[in-house]
């Protein structure tokens, strides 16, 4: 590393007056011309940095801050409430279409039981914190895995268990 | 036996106070960091009249994002990069043009007007200068001039390697001499 390498290294905290020259420094930097200009340079842009116009006080930049990054939470908080209530809007129509229909293609109506929570009313959601929320997403997911429209194992169903079935669908 | 002064706590320990909920550590940041995220800004070439809205948006995006502050650079040299951002999109929108009022110039003192005029246009070449840079010279250049940042960390915060910095701050003062000579 050459002397003039050395003591760019070192002019940034020369000049902001962390460190200072040594006597070895300073005869150098007065017979070099670039090293001198490059220390000049650095010197000045400390100035400019010192000439920054009226900032806020860190006080009232705090309480800007904070105030914004609360109303952003709350922004947030409710898109994820709309979202849960979308979700729980999305659940119900699926199970709207997944009902089995008659022959003459009206949907069956279905024996409300403690498991089919189907005819949850939506504005009624709205109200309601994401935990309940989630809790009714999962109990409807139960509802539908344990609905009598499963048709899971079917398959293996004997023609008198079909018309069992088919007996209970119809009322 | 005197009591000693207690330290005061690290960029790191404000950071994880502020995500447990404490608000006092937000103030503690920005006292400590506004006022160096606002020499940044003007001396990379933001108007007067947007140094204060920059430094408050810096803050904003930074404190939304602190999940994304690893601590691999200094908080400050972060700060940096956000602004550095925000300033490039400003001057994007301002399709390059410098919009530099005649408020932004430091009014010379009127004890040696001569040569407080000249340095006060030395100063203004240089800010023009500045501007004209790459991004990456200038901001490599202002960490390094204005906060003292060794290049390992100017590296860190702005995803190059020390070798690298260290060229672009060679490149920056090159450049500057000519402009501000």
């Amino acid at each position: 590393m050459t002397e003039c390498e050395r003591l760019s290294d070192r002019t940034p905290d020369i000049a902001l007056g962390r460190s200072t020259w040594s006597a070895e420094e300073q005869a150098h930097l007065d017979a070099c011309l670039d090293c001198r200009a490059e220390y000049d340079l650095v010197v000045m842009t400390n100035r400019l940095g010192a000439g920054v116009p009226r900032l806020s006080s860190p006080d009232i930049m705090t309480a800007a801050l904070l105030g914004r990054l609360a109303a952003e939470r709350a922004t947030r908080a409710r898109r994820r409430k709309w979202v849960a209530v979308g979700l729980a809007a999305a659940a119900v129509a699926i199970l709207a279409v997944w009902m089995p229909r008659s022959p003459s293609g009206v949907a069956t109506p279905t024996l409300p039981g403690p498991e089919t929570p189907v005819a949850v009313l939506l504005p009624e959601l709205e109200g309601l914190p994401d935990d309940e929320l989630n809790s009714i997403l999962g109990s409807l997911d139960e509802s539908s895995a344990s609905s009598p429209f499963d048709s899971t194992g079917l398959d293996q169903a004997d023609d008198h268990e079909l018309e069992q079935v088919l007996e209970a669908w119809e009322g | 036996m005197s009591a000693s002064t207690p330290q005061p706590l690290s960029d790191h320990a404000l950071v994880a106070a502020y995500r447990s909920g404490d608000d006092r550590a937000a103030s503690e940041l920005v006292r400590r960091h506004a006022a160096a995220v606002g020499r940044f800004l003007f001396s990379s070439g933001a108007g007067t009249s947007e140094v204060d809205d920059l430094v408050q948006e810096t803050l904003f995006k930074a404190f939304r994002a602190l999940e994304g502050w690893r601590g691999e650079a200094s908080f400050r040299s972060w700060l940096f990069t956000i602004s550095g951002n925000l300033l490039k999109d400003e001057f994007r929108k301002r399709k390059g043009r410098q919009m530099l009022s005649i408020d932004d110039r430091d009014l010379p003192d009127r004890s040696d007007p001569a040569g407080d005029l000249a340095a006060s246009e030395a100063q203004e070449r240089l800010r023009e200068g500045l501007s004209t840079l790459p991004r990456l010279q200038r901001e490599v250049f202002l960490l390094r001039a204005q906060e003292g940042t060794e290049y390992e960390e100017i590296a860190r915060a702005l995803g190059t390697t020390p070798g690298a910095a260290r060229v672009h701050y060679h490149h920056a003062v090159k450049r500057l001499k000519e402009l501000v000579r």
